[in-house]
């Protein structure tokens, strides 16, 4: 959608140009120019930083381009600033409801836009144009509803209740309060909507705002809600192209009450950043929080599942906790990041007694502090590092949050975990890490081969790789994967049998991903190499018939099918095909440990390279002996493990029964 | 499949090991004299340990009746048999039931497995004049005392032919530090010599072909 408003705007800016003929162009719908003014604003649903804001004419025509500073603030110098205009943010990262960067801010999905008047009366020669989501969905009335701009205000105020006088634009949302709620109302009635398209939710609100569907009265206490349905705007959404499933709008259908008490809960709490204290910062964080987790159990849960009362003591339960834990661990400065960590902690045992837990949580949470602070710095760096801590918690796995935890109670784990980090971020930019960014994407592709069954082939995987490694995200994942791997090496007296068995998992598909990768299209296979592969692997494969393994059956005769079709005649579309066969073929006989005990004893494999595949061109499997040897070598390199003997009674704690168990 | 795979050859591993170290542990000079320490206490330094929560394996003159509370139990190998004593009665009858009850005092020449339930303190004699004794150290994992002499792990030499020693583990608090020829392992802390209250396990096995 991004795109396509981009292109739109590209067109009608093209548009402009060509029937004009120039920039330079004047018609009727162009205000006569002032001399060079500076266009500022602020850009807030939180404060949008590093956004791309542009600024054009009622035409479409480009004027001037900057970015938000992390305040969410820009100013740009424009000749020829025209009476009316229009300022397009995109991009950059919402510092959410708490008004500051977080590492896990997310990032800002959708287009926002304010219509703007230009400030003339001023000394200053600046021309204020702030740009939130209230100024964005004026613009989508405006532009949607095909409405003058004064009948858009007019509807704005019956429908949302934004009794405003003034030009919302030039209402600043960080310190007025009404603005502000109004703007986060908007934005949060577009994320109601279950659709990972926040561009069109958000279409989706404007349209019930035109079609009179919503009567809301924004007060300072909180919101009067007269007419709301959620479902309404969510299928207002699914009408405009939103990817929103009948079985998602039924269930918010079912518990629509809760969540909109839950909505009137978070409004009540927002303020403008200006006068937010520590405690309403906190409560409005915690709200806000609850809120979201509740919208993401509602779509994780069935629709049979759904129990309003159940949802309710989970957000009450969820908040409560939170808050208490808050207060107990005396923290102040409270921000997303505390908030998110918390509530996993609690989440994770919301089922039992939180009380329970409030102590152990309390403890880790001061500690969490500790590592943030350490960590924390003025310096970019040290920010990045703080960055990659959360993005520990957010895309590890369960048990990675819980080595984070168990760090987060060892002292000495803590500092070996914060070297790790260090390391990490020392190597970001060297080729090293490149290597195990490799090493890792291969694994990568090879787990999902082996995930897949054999169903996607190796040429899948590897024609998405050099894509795959140009996506920012997942380096970030990577990086995440990488440092969890140095935690672990550096940890590697304390792993599991399970973990030792992982570790050495993960060699063996990176090595069987670099033979996969090989497996290139066939293009040349003379029938007397088919001929004489198939006599080989006729012989080969008797005995796996006569040993009576169910699982090998299969796969003999799909290799058997294979190779008859080659034998009888080469037909270049009909082996084309058969190749994706072998493909798969190759892969399950790779995945399947019994089979390696047949591959080791007559070395199929090598057969396939001498007998069956001559020509050894780019496009020729080629599967090279010194590689099925290293297949094998992480069974060699196998760390010897001595448990030390002792003796065992009754009386003796868990500890004391347990080995203890020395890696050498 | 691949996982449980390893994961039995782990095992193989691990039931490979504690065979090996329970039946050819060595008791070299199986000598039952009875240490009185109290009248023997001009011909020994009487020695405080500090022990950690968790297992250590120390050496000294023992007066099992002295142990702390704090102390679940202490274990010897005699005669390649574990044999056992403990400040409290109940864990004393599990020793009984399932093991040899130790009714004497240990002697310095042997390993000394100390189980804490607390970090507490446990007073050993270290011999000024030790018992003669030939250190042997026999295939497979073996338990040895200092028998009150600091040693160097380089007079470590494995007794039978073709088996060189792959490594030497000294425990304390749970925590195994190691000595392992040429090479440093990561994660452990590492030792030269082993002192004469302490304790260690002994690894040899048949030298590798080059």
């Amino acid at each position: 959608m991004k795109k396509l408003i981009t292109l739109c705007t590209i067109f009608i800016t093209s548009l402009f140009l060509s029937s004009c003929g120039g920039s330079s162009c004047n018609n009727g719908a162009v205000v006569a120019a002032a001399d060079t003014k500076v266009a500022v604003g602020n850009v807030v649903d939180g404060p949008i930083y590093n956004a791309i804001v542009e600024i054009y004419d009622m035409n479409g025509t480009l004027l001037a381009t900057t970015i938000t500073d992390e305040n969410g603030r820009y100013s740009v110098e424009v000749s020829n600033l025209p009476v009316q205009y229009r300022v397009v943010i995109r991009e950059g990262g919402d510092s959410g409801v708490d008004g500051e960067m977080n590492a896990n801010d997310e990032n800002n999905t959708f287009i926002m836009s304010s219509i703007v008047t230009r400030d003339d009366n001023n000394e200053s020669n600046e021309s204020v144009g702030h740009v939130t989501p209230a100024t964005t969905l004026l613009d989508s009335i405006v532009e949607d509803g095909a409405l003058p701009m004064d009948d858009a205000k007019a509807l704005l105020k019956d429908q949302l209740g934004a009794d405003l006088d003034d030009d919302l634009a030039k209402l600043d949302p960080t310190k007025h309060d009404l603005a502000n709620k109004l703007g986060n109302l908007v934005a949060l009635l577009s994320k109601m909507v279950p659709s990972n398209d926040r561009q069109i939710s958000f279409k989706a609100v404007a349209k019930i705002v035109i079609k009179k569907k919503i009567k809301i009265k924004i007060t300072n206490t909180g919101l009067d809600i007269s007419d709301l349905n959620l479902t309404a705007i969510a299928n207002e959404a699914k009408e405009l192209g939103a990817d929103v499933s009948q079985e998602d709008i039924d269930k918010v259908a079912s518990v629509e009450t809760i969540i909109k008490e839950q909505l009137e809960a978070v409004m009540s709490k927002i303020k403008t950043v200006a006068v937010m204290s520590d405690e309403d910062k906190k409560e409005a964080l915690v709200a806000y929080n609850a809120l979201f987790e509740l919208l993401a159990k509602i779509q994780e849960a069935n629709l049979e599942e759904l129990n309003e009362e159940e949802l309710k003591l989970f957000v009450y339960n969820l908040q409560e906790s939170v808050k208490a834990i808050l207060d107990e661990a005396g923290i102040a400065d409270i921000g997303s990041d505390d908030i998110d960590f918390i509530a996993n902690l609690v989440k994770e045992n919301l089922d039992k007694d939180v009380e329970e837990y409030k102590t152990k949580i309390v403890k880790a949470v001061t500690e969490y502090k500790v590592v943030i602070k350490m960590v924390t710095g003025d310096s970019k760096q040290k920010i990045s590092l703080k960055k990659v801590i959360k993005l520990v918690y957010k895309n590890s796995d369960v048990d990675a949050l819980e080595n984070i935890k168990k760090a987060l109670g060892d002292e000495a784990i803590l500092a070996e975990l914060l070297k790790s980090v260090e390391e990490l971020l020392a190597q970001s930019d060297s080729n090293d890490l490149q290597n195990v960014l490799e090493d890792i994407l291969a694994a990568k592709m090879a787990q999902t081969i082996e995930d897949n069954n054999g169903s996607i082939t190796g040429d899948d995987v590897a024609s998405d790789a050099n894509q795959t490694v140009k996506n920012v995200e997942l380096v970030e994942t990577l990086k995440v994967k990488i440092k969890i791997k140095v935690k672990i090496k550096a940890k590697k007296t304390k792993l599991s049998t399970t973990e030792k068995a992982q570790l050495i998992a993960v060699k063996k598909v990176v090595t069987d991903i670099k033979i996969n990768i090989k497996a290139k299209v066939f293009t040349k296979v003379s029938a007397k190499s088919s001929d004489d592969m198939y006599g080989e692997l006729l012989k080969e494969l008797e005995s796996l018939y006569n040993s009576d393994i169910e699982a090998l059956k299969e796969q003999v005769q799909a290799l058997n099918l294979f190779v008859t079709n080659l034998a009888e005649a080469f037909n270049a579309d009909e082996f084309k095909q058969k190749v994706s066969v072998t493909i798969k073929v190759v892969q399950k006989i790779k995945i399947d440990t019994t089979v390696d005990q047949v591959k080791t004893v007559y070395k199929l494999k090598i057969v396939v390279k001498t007998k069956f595949v001559e020509n050894k061109d780019d496009s020729v499997v080629i599967i090279e002996e010194e590689e099925v040897d290293e297949y094998k070598e992480p069974f060699k390199a196998l760390p010897k493990v001595i448990i030390l003997p002792q003796p065992k009674v009754p009386s003796m704690t868990e500890e004391m029964l347990t080995n203890i168990k020395v890696t050498i | 499949m691949k996982f449980m795979k390893i994961a039995s050859i782990l095992l193989m591993f691990g039931f490979l090991f504690i065979a090996n170290a329970i039946s050819p542990v060595t008791t070299s000079n199986d000598n039952s004299t009875v240490i009185d320490l109290n009248d023997n206490s001009t011909n020994s330094n009487a020695t405080v340990l500090d022990i950690s929560k968790g297992r250590s394996v120390i050496s000294g003159d023992i007066d099992i009746s002295k142990l702390s509370e704090e102390i679940h139990s202490v274990w010897i190998v005699d005669a390649g048999n574990w044999k056992g004593y403990s400040p409290h009665q109940l864990v004393r009858e599990e020793i009984q039931a399932g093991y040899g009850l130790l009714e004497e005092n240990i002697p310095a020449r042997k390993a000394t497995i100390v189980f804490a339930m607390e970090d507490t303190q446990l007073e050993v004699a270290i011999p000024n004049e030790p018992q003669s004794m030939t250190r042997l150290y026999g295939k497979g994992l073996s338990l040895h005392g200092a028998n009150g002499e600091s040693i160097s792990v380089y007079d470590i030499l494995c007794s039978t032919p073709e088996y060189t020693l792959s490594a030497a583990i000294k425990v304390m608090g749970d925590e195994a530090s190691l000595f392992v020829p040429e090479s440093t392992i990561d994660g452990y802390g590492s030792f030269m010599n082993i002192n004469e209250s302490e304790g260690y396990y002994v690894l040899c096995e048949k030298a590798k072909e080059e």
